[in-house]
């Protein structure tokens, strides 16, 4: 037993060489000025204060709460719902299984590009099954509201992860509860609201919280390659403004502290999202 | 409400798991249905409940074809062998679930809810979910959401093969509890009741009428003392019974008046009388004794029989040891002929 642990460690090197030394490096590079131009300089908790006084930070963070609050229920609701329709076997359930799960399999710079043609407003298939069916053609990437619609929508089908963990969760529902709630006369939408959600409830916390982190950290890349934060700063999320400061301004410090905030904020939405989800189990189950 | 299976096939992969199945359940009347796993006995269950199709026949509740009626429709209600309680969900309300699905106030549920808590010994335990309760409990719980739509047919699958199999002492008492318990229900609402088992001492204790089924085909349906004391066929002879019926192959056997060929006769262990002035020899291979019964299984001239003598008091002098050869005769009162080419008893 005490042997095997030495298996574990070339993950606790990754981690901690990987990991837990650029997060302790990043925490304290965050209370210092730190440039390529001048040696290090204590700084407190200055970085924190000009955040505050930051309007494209501001911009920043409302881009990227905006971003989780639309992509996190449709991606959930996306995985959960195509969970629901394929749990069961019927012919071709493994194709569409498949399919489902295809998009995150997809490098990120190839996703991209796909969508680069799809969204194109002049003879991108989207734009034009638009025309063909008479409706309007929007400028998708050329506006704000259209950059984020694409990005938010990009997101929602590469949720490969949380299908599959929701498919687990819903085929380990036992087909006794689903029988004797035929026999007792619980519809198809009671059942859904008495049954699978309370039942399921678990396991879709679990993909809503890593969803939350995973959509305020991680849209940097979309944005990055798809609109650099662009039109007009619309698309600029948190951590691509922290990537910009660090890597293109080199204000290291100051991208540092920037990083924290956004782990901090973070953790306080994943704190408030479990407070809720709690509450509603509770109700759900009395 | 009666409930009647009239020529019911159904299939699975070719195999027929009911093969025209014909059965009817009086009204308020409970009917065990016995027979080893595989015999088609669950199916049968589930095609009364409306769970399953089937590929032919028809399925009556009180003489109306419901062949097609869902299962919500049919005035069945379901105890299923895993008792299929909501993790989730209180006793409370497991036991309103499905008076909330068909449109019940919640107020009005929880008042049906504890009405039927007093008589199963449910009271104080509403509150509690499934995980804090005891296997008989949660099995009583079962048992109370199936009756809290006022069904006219209650549907059984197995109710008591999951009680605390841990606790084995304890699991034969907690088994007649429950039995005694249902029993009990069925006097009270007169509801007619199929109740599946595998376990004989349930099927004959339990049942008004006992139905024993093996591959998908109906062998006998009778009193439990009809069942016991004379088996329709060979099937039933051989499974009904712990131990079962002794069939020995007699090619040709001479009684007074008629002669029998090709017979197979079956006496129970215990219509074997041993007695010193009896004319059959046998050795006796192996005395089995457990608490307050003994099984002796001779060997007549190559012929294996049980038998389960009068106990003989400990050490007296006609106490025959393993090996020691014993003079038997059967009580003819007992013997049972069976056709040995079809099985059919004669």
């Amino acid at each position: 037993m005490r042997s095997e642990r030495w298996l574990l460690a070339p993950y606790a090197l990754g981690g901690l060489v990987l990991l837990a030394i650029p997060a302790a490096a990043t925490f304290a590079v965050a209370f210092l000025e730190l440039d390529l131009l001048a040696p290090a300089e204590w700084a407190g908790i200055d970085n924190f204060r000009a955040l505050l006084e930051d309007p494209i930070f501001r911009e920043a963070l409302v881009n990227s709460l905006t971003f989780a609050a639309l992509a996190v229920p449709l991606r959930l609701l996306g995985a959960l719902g195509l969970a629901l329709l394929l749990h069961e076997r019927f012919r071709g359930a493994g194709a569409a299984r498949t399919a489902a799960y295809l998009p995150s399999v997809v490098p990120d710079i190839a996703y991209a590009l796909l969508w680069l043609f799809l969204v194109n407003p002049l003879f991108g298939p989207i734009n034009a099954a638009l025309g063909l069916a008479g409706l309007p053609q929007p400028g998708w990437l050329t506006t704000g509201a259209g950059a984020m619609a694409t990005i938010v929508l990009m997101s929602g089908f590469t949720i490969g992860e949380g299908f599959v963990v929701a498919l687990a969760a819903r085929q380990e529902l036992p087909k006794e509860l689903y029988e004797l709630a035929r026999v007792e006369g619980a519809g198809v939408l009671h059942t859904l609201r008495r049954v699978t959600l309370p039942l399921m409830a678990p396991t879709l916390t679990l993909l809503a919280v890593r969803d939350l982190a995973f959509s305020l950290q991680v849209s940097f890349i979309p944005a990055y390659l798809l609109t650099d934060g662009g039109p007009d700063r619309a698309t600029l999320f948190l951590p691509l403004y922290a990537f910009d400061v660090g890597f293109e301004q080199f204000r290291y410090g100051y991208a540092a502290a920037m990083t924290l905030t956004l782990f901090a904020i973070t953790a306080v939405l994943v704190g408030v999202q479990l407070w809720v989800v709690r509450r509603w189990r509770f109700d759900a189950g009395a | 409400m009666s409930l009647a299976f009239e020529g019911v096939t159904k299939a699975w992969d070719g195999t027929n798991a009911l093969s025209s199945l014909s059965l009817e359940v009086g009204s308020g009347e409970l009917v065990t249905v016995l027979g080893p796993s595989g015999s088609g006995k669950s199916t049968a269950l589930r095609v009364a409940a409306g769970l399953e199709t089937p590929d032919a026949g028809v399925v009556r509740i009180g003489g109306r074809d419901v062949t097609a009626t869902p299962p919500s429709e049919r005035g069945v209600a379901m105890v299923f062998q895993s008792f299929a309680l909501f993790p989730h969900l209180s006793a409370r309300d497991n036991i309103a679930f499905g008076l909330r699905a068909r449109g019940m106030s919640r107020d009005d549920a929880g008042r049906r809810a504890r009405e039927l808590a007093g008589p199963l010994g449910l009271d104080g335990l509403l509150g509690r979910r499934p995980a804090q309760l005891s296997g008989g409990e949660r099995q009583r719980v079962a048992l109370a959401r199936a009756l809290a739509g006022r069904p006219e047919v209650l549907l059984l699958d197995e109710p008591l093969s999951n009680l605390d199999a841990r606790a084995a002492p304890a699991d034969a008492r907690l088994r007649a509890e429950a039995r005694a318990e249902i029993r009990r229900v069925h006097a009270a609402t007169g509801i007619t009741a199929l109740y599946v088992t595998h376990d004989q001492d349930e099927a004959l204790a339990l049942g008004e009428r006992v139905a024993v089924l093996n591959r998908g085909q109906l062998q006998q349906i009778g009193t439990p003392d009809e069942v016991y004391d004379r088996p329709a066929n060979r099937f039933v002879a051989s499974f009904v019974g712990e131990p079962p019926m002794n069939l020995v192959e007699a090619g040709r056997l001479d009684l007074p008046g008629t002669t029998h060929d090709g017979v197979l006769v079956g006496f129970r262990p215990e219509d074997v009388v041993v007695e010193p002035s009896a004319p059959l020899r046998a050795r006796l291979v192996l005395a089995e004794r457990t608490g307050h019964d003994e099984l002796w299984h001779l060997d007549a001239h190559g012929v294996a029989i049980v038998a389960r003598p009068r106990p003989a008091r400990e050490g007296g002098p006609g106490a025959p040891r393993e090996g020691d050869e014993i003079a038997f005769r059967v009580d003819p009162a007992g013997i049972r002929l069976f056709d040995a080419a079809t099985g059919r008893a004669r």
